[in-house]
């Protein structure tokens, strides 16, 4: 009796581990695909710059105004290249250093920079009205053209060129706070899709170069 | 020594310790070279300065403020890339190892100048007074260059 009371119930045992086997190994399996969507995700989310391979979602259609007053949509500059850059005049480091990159890269291509149209699309409407980017998209390409707008049409181009942009967390006032932001320079064709981006410690030669390949 | 020639050598002593107590912190170890800003658009701009500072003494030393007349106050900045992302952090110090130079430069580290009292044209000159935890004050000639300058004028 004892004896026989002894198997079944090691036959059970048995089967209660190999289901617990089981059931850990499931959840294992489960963990480590949570694990890998969580990464993945942390790679490729919202603040990733660029599309993810094989989904160019980049660009779209932008309502703003430019450092002259006049409204522009995107549309306008078909038929050009865009080299598209967020920023704001308020920058001190990043964005004067991006845009010199920008202004030496065009000059070394000569003839054939006729072809881009550079734009800096500013991240912080509030203080960068079309004057103030007219004084300063001066000191940089002739060609160079400032794009404001409402806070609204900031904001759905941002969007559309998956640009970060927020108010810097050091306490700053409402005249002197900086932002952070995206750095990153888009190029858009001429039929207004996108085609590549560089990132912002890029040098004027190696961008000439990459201009160059794709506007020749 | 008589009582008179004591008094005598006490009183040749003195006026050479009023001079050491006066004398600015003596900045040896630390040199600053190539201390330039970018030109700003408008008075109320900030500006950004950039210099080489060399530390050659031993010990470690550390640039803890600075101050210019043409600004308000200064602020140690530096810019932090994250995936793309720019953001500049302000720090109280900047650590300068025994022996070692750093170069604050565009991308990189900038004294931001805030509320400059006007705009800075390339060509000016101004003054800068930098704050060493140990060297004391040194005060630096800084020259302005383009708004897109990436190195000094």
């Amino acid at each position: 009796m004892k004896r026989r009371h002894a198997v079944r119930a090691t036959g059970e045992t048995m089967n209660r581990m190999r289901r617990i086997r089981k059931l850990l190994w499931a959840a294992a399996g489960v963990a480590a695909l949570l694990l890998a969507i969580a990464l993945w995700h942390e790679r490729s989310g919202e603040i990733a710059p660029g599309p993810p391979a094989g989904a160019p979602s980049i660009g779209g259609p932008f309502a703003l105004v430019d450092h002259t007053g006049r409204a522009v949509t995107d549309a306008d500059f078909r038929g050009k290249y865009l080299l598209v850059y967020f920023g704001y005049t308020y920058c001190p480091d990043i964005c004067p250093t991006t845009l010199q990159v920008v202004t030496q890269a065009l000059d070394a291509l000569g003839v054939a920079a006729a072809k881009i149209q550079p734009l800096l699309i500013t991240v912080d409407p509030a203080r960068d009205t079309a004057r103030v980017l007219a004084a300063y998209v001066r000191h940089f390409h002739p060609s160079l053209i400032g794009l404001t707008g409402t806070p609204a049409q900031i904001a759905r181009a941002a969007k559309a060129y998956r640009i970060y942009y927020a108010r810097g967390g050091d306490d700053a006032s409402d005249e002197d706070y900086l932002m952070d932001h995206s750095s990153i320079l888009y190029l858009m064709g001429p039929d207004g899709g996108y085609l590549t981006h560089f990132t912002s410690g890029i040098d004027p030669d190696t961008l000439a170069a990459k201009l160059r390949g794709y506007v020749s | 020594m008589s009582r008179r020639a004591r008094v005598s050598a006490l009183a040749a002593l003195l006026p050479l310790a009023l001079v050491l107590a006066a004398m600015p912190a003596w900045s040896g170890e630390i040199s600053v070279t190539d201390a330039w800003a970018r030109a700003t658009v408008g008075a109320g701009r900030p500006a950004s300065a950039y210099m080489t500072i060399t530390n050659a003494g031993a010990a470690a030393d550390a640039l803890v403020g600075a101050e210019t007349p043409v600004a308000e106050r200064a602020e140690l900045h530096v810019t932090v890339t994250d995936a793309d992302i720019i953001r500049m952090r302000r720090v109280d110090r900047l650590d300068l190892p025994g022996g070692a130079t750093v170069t604050l430069a565009p991308g990189r580290a900038h004294l931001m100048l805030i509320k400059p009292t006007r705009s800075l044209v390339e060509g000016q000159e101004f003054p800068l007074t930098l704050h060493f935890a140990h060297a004391g004050a040194v005060t630096v000639p800084v020259v302005v260059g383009a708004l897109g300058a990436t190195a000094p004028p």
